[in-house]
């Protein structure tokens, strides 16, 4: 009986197998000028995408380098012991200092400030025995909270002639004098603690070099069409390459990629003073999990030998498969504070040249079985643009941990074949613990 | 025109367009109909067969000499049809199954049906029928492929099936009637 049902249904396959209506000669014009367009853009659009994406990495450092809101000269004055024009101190008739030279806020703690890694302050008697002066000096209330700090900020105090402890402090840069050596009284050290004190809080705002470790997730936006983004050549108002008029709308797949996770390690360098370079390894990886039908030409590329295992004799289809891939980053970005404080608020921007590490195609079929193999033609070296905010928090003076929002767009595609275009878009947010030196 | 299919393949896996225009040539008018039997209008046809030559023109490097070349670019572009389709169509398991009989169309009368009609009366059953009447048929699609690529049982496959045979059986008596 169901030989009878097969031969009816093998008399209609047999009548119909060979059956063929002639096409309008269009459709072959329409794909032709299609993969010419195709070609052209791709040859257009390759060398200026490298041009702006070596531009970018050279002017926006150097534009932001020459953008500094903060100058020095700008925060220092306020914060300071107010200066006046006189060039020695000037005291009372009850010996009370009434002015402060130039050189405390100028000179000195101006050029401290810009140059802090390198104040020193030291503390000498006259036979150039530093501890016995220390221990004179520490007598005095106030300078001796003003020497704690001092010694925090690897401060020393300079000798003077005669040893004693009211006349032995001074404040010097690279060991040249630039705080008159006769302080007198308590007030004087209050200047000192005071100007200390603004020149730790500097120090503390100061960047320091890092390595920051995170994780994060990403969610793909989605641009990755395969050939038949095509479509977008054949737009009638496309001025680049006039092509017209345009056919009826083509197919469009938009693979559902998933960026799944990312972790990586990142060292930040400071430049200047709220502008720091950042670079690293990260690991990405993403996935596409497939329709069966896709399995000849999935949207991220065809899966190698999946011919041979589907034209087998035996009655094997397709249940599901998966594409999945790997890329190490090496990201080249600058960072820029836009608060720097316990809690820091930061943007960042800049490229990624990633190498493809991991090319997997998973392919179960019919029997259960599970077939590996990879996805055709990926790029092994692409490259995408950064761009991205953070918050950190500074846990005590060495740890903090920050959370970074960052947008990532790949300039190049994924895929070497011209005919396919994987470009996503991911918005990522990353969870970090960072260390600074 | 070179018409030795292997050199063409060869030809079209580097990317020549003299071979890939040879390769439409001989295989355009068969894929065609295949998209016709697929799609609910000529236009969408059109486009279904210039998608479907763009995509093997992308895949066929991968294409090793296993099988026949024909069968795999049949199966390409009924993938590229069915993609729409599954979007499009949705079919419901049908209770009163009404299994044919055995010999659901007389072979005689079927082998007198000419080529042009017994495509128009698939073409004319309802779209739902045709498609798995095609892919079962025609395509040689098991019930356990359909379900899984449009997303249904094999069993609503295989009652779909029976009512698409069932509605050609009618029609092709009708036919005879009119003749």
């Amino acid at each position: 009986m169901n030989n009878k049902i097969k031969y009816t249904d093998d008399i209609f396959k047999d009548k119909l197998k060979d059956f063929n209506i002639e096409p309008p000669l269009a459709v072959w014009d329409n794909i032709e000028r299609g993969m010419l367009a195709r070609k052209r853009k791709r040859f257009i659009i390759a060398p200026i995408v490298g041009i702006a994406a070596s531009l970018f990495i050279l002017i926006i450092p150097a534009w932001l380098l020459n953008f500094n809101p903060f100058s020095a000269n700008n925060e220092v004055s306020g914060d300071f012991i107010s200066q006046n024009s006189e060039k020695e101190y000037i005291y009372n008739e009850d010996d009370e200092i009434t002015s402060y030279p130039d050189s405390i806020c100028d000179d000195g703690l101006n050029s401290l400030d810009t140059k802090l890694n390198k104040l020193v302050v030291a503390c000498k008697n006259t036979n150039g025995n530093s501890n016995n002066l220390l221990q004179e000096v520490e007598g005095g209330v106030a300078f001796d909270k003003c020497l704690n700090k001092v010694k925090d900020l690897n401060v020393i105090v300079v000798p003077t002639k005669n040893g004693d402890a009211d006349d032995n402090v001074l404040l010097a840069l690279n060991n040249k004098l630039s705080i008159p050596s006769r302080i007198k009284k308590d007030s004087d050290y209050e200047i000192i603690k005071r100007n200390i004190a603004f020149l730790e809080k500097k120090k503390e705002k100061r960047l320091k070099s890092g390595l920051r470790l995170d994780m994060g997730q990403s969610k793909i936006s989605g641009h990755s069409n395969n050939i038949l983004a095509l479509k977008e050549s054949y737009m009638p108002n496309d001025n680049i390459f006039n092509v017209s008029p345009a056919p009826a709308p083509a197919v469009t797949t938009k693979p559902s990629v998933k960026l799944k996770n990312d972790f990586g390690i990142s060292m930040e360098l400071p430049l200047r003073k709220n502008l720091a370079f950042i670079s690293g390894v990260r690991y990405l990886s993403f996935r596409d999990d497939k329709l069966p039908e896709d399995i000849d030409f999935p949207s991220l590329g065809s899966v190698k030998d999946m011919d041979d295992i589907l034209n087998d004799e035996n009655d094997i289809y397709v249940t599901k498969f998966k594409q999945s891939f790997g890329n190490i980053e090496i990201p080249i970005q600058i960072k820029y504070y836009i608060l720097n404080n316990r809690l820091s608020v930061y943007c960042a921007g800049g490229v990624g040249l990633n190498f493809l590490v991991n090319n997997r195609a998973n392919v179960t079929i019919s029997n259960n079985s599970t077939v590996k193999s990879k996805t055709n033609d990926m790029a092994d070296i692409s490259y995408s643009g950064i761009i991205g905010v953070g918050i950190s928090y500074n846990i005590n003076e060495k740890l903090y941990v920050s959370i970074e929002p960052k947008y990532r767009h790949y300039l190049s595609s994924l895929s070497d074949n011209s005919l396919i275009k994987i470009k996503p878009k991911a918005t990522n947010v990353s969870f970090g613990l960072g260390f600074k030196f | 025109m070179n018409t030795d299919l292997g050199y063409i393949i060869e030809e079209c896996k580097r990317g020549k367009n003299g071979a890939q225009a040879n390769l439409y040539k001989m295989f355009a008018s068969k894929m065609f109909a295949v998209c016709m039997r697929y799609s609910e209008s000529r236009e969408e046809a059109e486009d279904n067969l210039q998608d479907g030559f763009i995509r093997v023109f992308e895949a066929i490097k991968n294409f090793k000499h296993n099988g026949s070349f024909e069968g795999w670019l049949r199966r390409v572009f009924v993938s590229i049809c069915l993609k729409k389709i599954k979007k499009t169509v949705k079919l419901y398991p049908i209770d009163d199954i009404e299994i044919p009989d055995d010999n659901w169309v007389n072979s005689e009368i079927l082998e007198e049906i000419s080529q042009d009609k017994l495509f128009e009366l698939i073409n004319n059953l309802p779209y739902k029928y045709q498609l798995v009447f095609n892919m079962y048929v025609l395509d040689g699609y098991t019930h356990e492929e359909i379900g899984s690529i449009l997303k249904i049982s094999a069993g609503t496959s295989k009652s779909n099936l029976f009512r698409a045979k069932k509605l050609l059986r009618d029609k092709i008596v009708k036919q005879l009637v009119e003749i």
